[in-house]
Parts: C-alpha cells; sequence; structure tokens
C-alpha cells in the first residue's frame, strides 16, 4: 500500500467526524437563541475584520495626522474665536439668568405684598466718596417718591430716600454714619437705635445692659421711626459688648448692601406680610396699621423734611386721608409705575423722625447729643417728616427750620417727650407729629 | 468468505458478508436497543449499536466501511433519541475506525481478545462522547464512572457470545 491510500481512512474518518460536528453545530443553540455554527463563523470572522479595522484606521490615520493636516491650523484659529464669543455670550447669558433670579424672587415678594405700594427701583449708581454710604436709583418724583420713603430688599432693609429729583433719587443707606432705624430684638422685643458706622456692620445703641441679647438674634424694625414699617428685618445680631447702662451691638445687615441691584422703595408704612421674621401683620386698613403699629396716637400731621429740623418745628399737617392702596405693580424697572393707580395721599403716609416718639419708647435716659436719631436721621424730633412736596417746602420755610441737609450732615436731634414742648400753631394737641 | 492479504508483516483476513447483512444487522441492533429500554432502564446498559460497530469494524478490517458505518449507525441512534444528530455519530465513526484499524493489526477471533477489546472500546467511546459533550453542549460529562464500568462489562461479555453468533453470517 502506498502512503496516499493509508492516509485515505484518516481523511475519511476526519471528513465524517467535521461533517458531523457541523451536524451538531447547527442544532446545537448558544446564549439568545443563536446556533453555533453562527458563533462558530464569528469568533472565527470578526478578529480579522478587527485586525482590518485596525490597519485601516492606522493608515488613515497616517493620512488625517499628517498629510491632511493643511488646513488644521486655520480650522484651530476659527474655532478659538467661536470658542471665545461663546464663552462671552455665555457670560452673558449667565448674566440675564442671575438676573432674571433677582427679578423673579422681587416680583414673588411683590405679589405676596400686593396691598402695600411699593415702586420697583434699579440701582443706577453710588456715592462718588467712600465716607457716605448712598446710592442712586432710577426712580424720582415724577414716579410717586417722596423723602424718607423706606427702601428695602427681600432680604431686609436698605436706607431710606433722602434726595428726590425728577427721574432719580438718592438713597441713604443704613451702614451711613447718618442713618439710624427704629428697631427692636425679636426675641426679647428690646427697643433701640440701629445706626450706621460707615463699615459693613450696624451698631444697635440704647439696649440696656442687663436686657440678655444673644448671637444671632435676628432685628426688625419697630415702625417708631416712621419710616419704615414695623417687623422689617435689619440684620442679626453679629457681636455684642457688655455695657452700662447700655451695651453694644453689633448688627449684620440682612440686605446684601454691598451688591444692590434692584430694590424696592414702599410708599406707605403698612406693613408686609411676606418678611423672613416679621410677626405676622394683618393687612389692616392703611389707618388701622398705622394707628396699630407704635401704639402712639395717629399723627394727622404729614411728614416733614428729613434732616436738621430743631425739634421744636412742627408744621401744621392735616388728618390723613386713608386711601385705598393700588394693586401691586410688576418689578418694570424701566417704566413708572402705573399712573392710573390712585396715590394714597400723602397724609396717609406716615410720618418719620418722629423722635419724641421713638424716644418714648427708649430707657429713659437721654441719648448723647449729636447723636443720629433712631427715626433715621434727622432732625425734628418731634415732628414728623413731611413726604409731601408742598408740606417740605412749607417746613423749608418755617422760621427756624433747618433746610434740608446734605447727606453729610447730622441732623440735631433733641430727646425731648413731646409733652414738654408746648403745642405749635395747627399742631396736634395729642402729641408730636408722628 | 475469508480472504488473506499477504503483507510483508502479516496476514490479514478480511470476512465478507452476505449483501444487506451489515444494514440489517445494525438496523436490527438499533431497534433491538430502542425495544429493550422499554421495558426496563437496566436495559440501558445494553449498548447493541456499539457493538455491532465495533464487530463489523474488527471483521471487516476496512477503514473506510468502519468510519462510514459507525457514523450512519451512530446518527440512526441519535434520531431516535433526544440527543442531537450527530452526538453519537462522531464517536461511533471514531469506533469504527479504530476497530478497523486494530482489527488490521491483531487476530480479533479469539473471545478473550474480543472480551478486552469491546471493554477497552466502550471507555474510548465514553470519552469521545464526554470530550463532545463538554466542547460542543457545554456540559460537564463524566469520562469515568460505575455505570460505564459495569456496563463495558456487561457488554463486553455479549460481545463475545454475539460476535460468535455473527460470524455465522459470513460467507463461507
Amino acid at each position: 500500500m502506498d502512503v496516499t491510500s493509508r492516509q485515505r481512512p484518516l481523511v475519511l474518518l476526519v471528513a465524517v467526524i467535521l461533517a458531523q460536528v457541523l451536524l451538531l453545530a447547527f442544532q446545537i443553540k448558544r446564549e439568545r437563541d443563536v446556533s453555533l455554527v453562527r458563533v462558530w463563523s464569528a469568533e472565527l470572522i470578526t478578529p480579522l475584520e478587527s485586525a482590518g479595522t485596525y490597519v485601516m484606521s492606522k493608515i488613515a490615520g497616517v493620512w488625517t495626522g499628517y498629510i491632511g493636516l493643511r488646513h488644521t491650523e486655520v480650522e484651530n484659529q476659527k474655532l478659538s474665536a467661536q470658542v471665545a464669543q461663546l464663552k462671552l455670550r455665555n457670560q452673558q447669558l449667565e448674566g440675564q439668568a442671575a438676573e432674571a433670579t433677582r427679578l423673579s424672587k422681587l416680583l414673588a415678594f411683590r405679589q405676596e405684598n400686593a396691598s402695600v405700594q411699593m415702586v420697583p427701583a434699579e440701582v443706577i449708581g453710588a456715592s462718588a466718596d467712600s465716607s457716605s454710604h448712598t446710592i442712586f436709583i432710577n426712580r424720582g418724583e415724577r414716579d410717586g417718591l417722596k423723602r424718607n420713603m423706606a427702601v428695602i430688599t427681600p432680604d431686609g432693609v436698605v436706607g431710606r430716600v433722602y434726595d428726590v429729583l425728577a427721574h432719580v433719587s438718592q438713597v441713604l443707606l443704613v451702614t451711613d454714619k447718618e442713618s439710624g432705624v427704629g428697631a427692636l430684638l425679636a426675641d426679647t422685643r428690646a427697643h433701640g437705635v440701629v445706626n450706621g458706622s460707615g463699615e459693613t456692620l450696624l451698631r444697635m445703641d440704647y439696649v440696656r445692659g442687663e436686657e440678655k441679647v444673644t448671637v444671632g438674634e435676628k432685628i426688625l424694625t419697630s415702625g417708631e421711626d416712621r419710616i419704615f414699617p414695623k417687623d422689617l428685618l435689619v440684620g442679626t445680631v453679629a457681636s455684642t459688648k457688655p455695657g452700662l447702662p447700655f451695651q453694644t451691638v453689633e448688627v449684620e445687615p440682612t440686605a446684601h448692601i454691598d451688591r444692590l441691584e434692584e430694590v424696592l422703595v414702599l410708599e406707605t408704612l403698612q406693613s408686609l406680610v411676606s418678611q423672613p421674621v416679621a410677626v405676622s401683620n394683618s393687612a389692616a386698613a392703611p389707618q388701622n396699621q398705622l394707628a396699630g403699629e407704635t401704639n402712639l396716637p395717629v399723627n394727622s400731621k404729614p411728614a416733614a423734611t428729613a434732616s436738621s429740623k430743631p425739634p421744636q418745628k412742627k408744621p401744621v399737617v392735616p388728618k390723613p386721608e386713608i386711601s385705598k392702596p393700588p394693586e401691586a405693580k410688576s418689578p418694570n424697572l424701566s417704566k413708572k409705575p402705573d399712573e392710573s393707580v390712585a396715590v394714597p395721599d400723602v397724609s396717609s403716609i406716615a410720618t418719620p423722625t418722629s423722635t419724641t416718639s421713638s424716644q418714648a419708647s427708649l430707657p429713659p435716659t437721654e441719648p448723647p447729643a449729636n447723636s443720629s436719631s433712631p427715626a433715621g436721621t434727622n432732625p425734628a424730633a418731634s415732628s414728623p417728616a413731611q413726604l409731601a412736596p408742598a408740606q417740605s417746602k412749607s417746613d423749608a420755610t418755617k422760621p427756624g427750620a433747618a433746610k434740608p441737609a446734605a447727606p453729610k450732615k447730622k441732623p440735631d436731634t433733641t430727646a425731648k417727650p413731646p409733652a414738654t414742648k408746648p403745642p405749635g400753631p395747627g399742631t396736634n394737641p395729642s402729641g408730636p407729629g408722628i | 468468505m475469508t480472504i488473506r492479504i499477504d503483507t510483508q508483516t502479516q496476514n490479514i483476513e478480511v470476512h465478507k458478508y452476505y449483501a444487506g447483512t451489515v444494514i440489517i444487522v445494525c438496523f436490527l441492533a438499533i431497534v433491538f436497543q430502542a425495544f429493550l429500554n422499554k421495558f426496563s432502564p437496566a436495559f440501558q446498559l445494553f449498548e447493541l449499536p456499539l457493538l455491532v460497530v465495533i464487530y463489523f469494524g474488527l471483521s471487516r478490517r476496512n477503514s473506510v466501511t468502519g468510519i462510514l458505518l459507525g457514523a450512519v449507525v451512530g446518527i440512526l441512534q441519535d434520531g431516535i433519541s433526544h440527543a442531537h444528530i450527530g452526538f453519537y455519530g462522531i464517536a461511533k465513526a471514531f469506533i469504527g475506525y479504530l476497530a478497523s484499524s486494530i482489527g488490521a493489526r491483531l487476530d480479533t477471533e479469539h473471545p478473550i481478545a474480543r472480551f478486552i477489546l469491546t471493554f477497552l472500546f466502550f471507555h474510548v467511546h465514553q470519552v469521545i462522547v464526554a470530550t463532545t459533550d463538554r466542547l460542543l453542549l457545554e456540559q460537564p460529562d463524566r469520562f469515568f464512572s460505575v455505570h460505564l464500568l459495569l456496563s463495558s462489562i456487561i457488554n463486553a461479555a455479549i460481545a463475545v457470545f454475539l460476535f460468535a453468533g455473527l460470524d455465522r453470517l459470513r460467507k463461507q
């Protein structure tokens, strides 16, 4: 027998076995019902395909990595410029988004206090020097603003309107040295006066030494200055220094004084319903609100001009007419408030600078001279600040009446109880002008 | 009829059978195997198709016919069982080739030789089946077991008498 003949049976055996293995492969199913023959085929062919793909990718990489790089630099520059534009656009959008967030917060605050007449305003500038803390807002006399109107944000008290021009107004911030806010401690309800110190922290004066003041305690407006409605959040206690008869309390304002962009100007002293810590104030009629906030007789006198009035000078104030608060306005900072909405009568706005009234709540010890009045500035301790232009003019024309002072000029505050002063002509015999 | 082939090394006898004998015997072996399994599980120890493949492989001493015979018998056996077609065909085809190769070299007429060869072929058959089971079906089949030992002894004993009977079917 030759070799071929001897190998023939072996070849035949292999062929027969392979044929039967193939037959089995068609019948046997692997995972996911895939026949064994498909599994073998895939396992046999896919490595070759992977190798071929790898080789082709390398060849293509040589082409794109070297030969095709002619236009890469140009494309790179174009893409870099595009990226720069997109970054700029992104920053603009982020700014717009942040502004939208602030405005939505402002709108929500206004909607919650729809019954309280307020004017939204945008901060357009600040004081030129570092010694005075004032800002300019884009609302003025033509928007219904008056002097000594309270300026707030949803976070807390910001300041008061100091000067009113036709289209803009200057706002004295609570951090200014000449600023003062009648306030009280939220827990103990001890009254005091929050004065600005020219720095970021405020100072609460006339707090008795024996009063227990805790760090972090909230400080609210007392409403006694007749500028800020009651129970507005002023700040929180940052630190205390014991002393007699009064302790020194440092206050950190809750409003972000250093980054104001939009503010609200309150045209009434009506309490707000959506204050963070405020005691719930009912949305009573303005007259009831005015009467009830300070426990003092309603002063029918209009508000006098703010700064530098001698306390004994009291303007004649007619009985306030309580008008229905207008509807809430949308926070459109670029437009004037809705003129169709009835603006409350000036006399309905509580008068500020009633140092006598605020002093009534102060400890018996007479405050030091030249200190800023609790009414948040100025003068006319017993005379209410006048918000109406006519009355402010009358105040200015009164003899001895101090003209509206410059921001830096401190008011002359005399802390004498109203009872000691003889009522002036036309004044309310019941007490000081509040 | 016996044909003697003189080779340089040895004399090999190739036995021939009447026409259809191989086919009929293989067919009857499969039928009897299926018939016996119906009565009792004890009859599963018998492996008549494998005995037939061994006999004709040893007798014919032709590798080609041994391979084909084993493949056909195995496929037929798969056809009437639950196993995949070709499962036993692979093993029996190999056994047919092995039996014909050994039969061409050794004297397989003695009963003791037949007993021993049958015993060994049964184990080789089981190795091939277990290997196929593990590789293709991924089943953990055993290469050796007591059942296999008992089966191989019984079938080896049966082979002695069965082969003697099938010798009568040879062409004289």
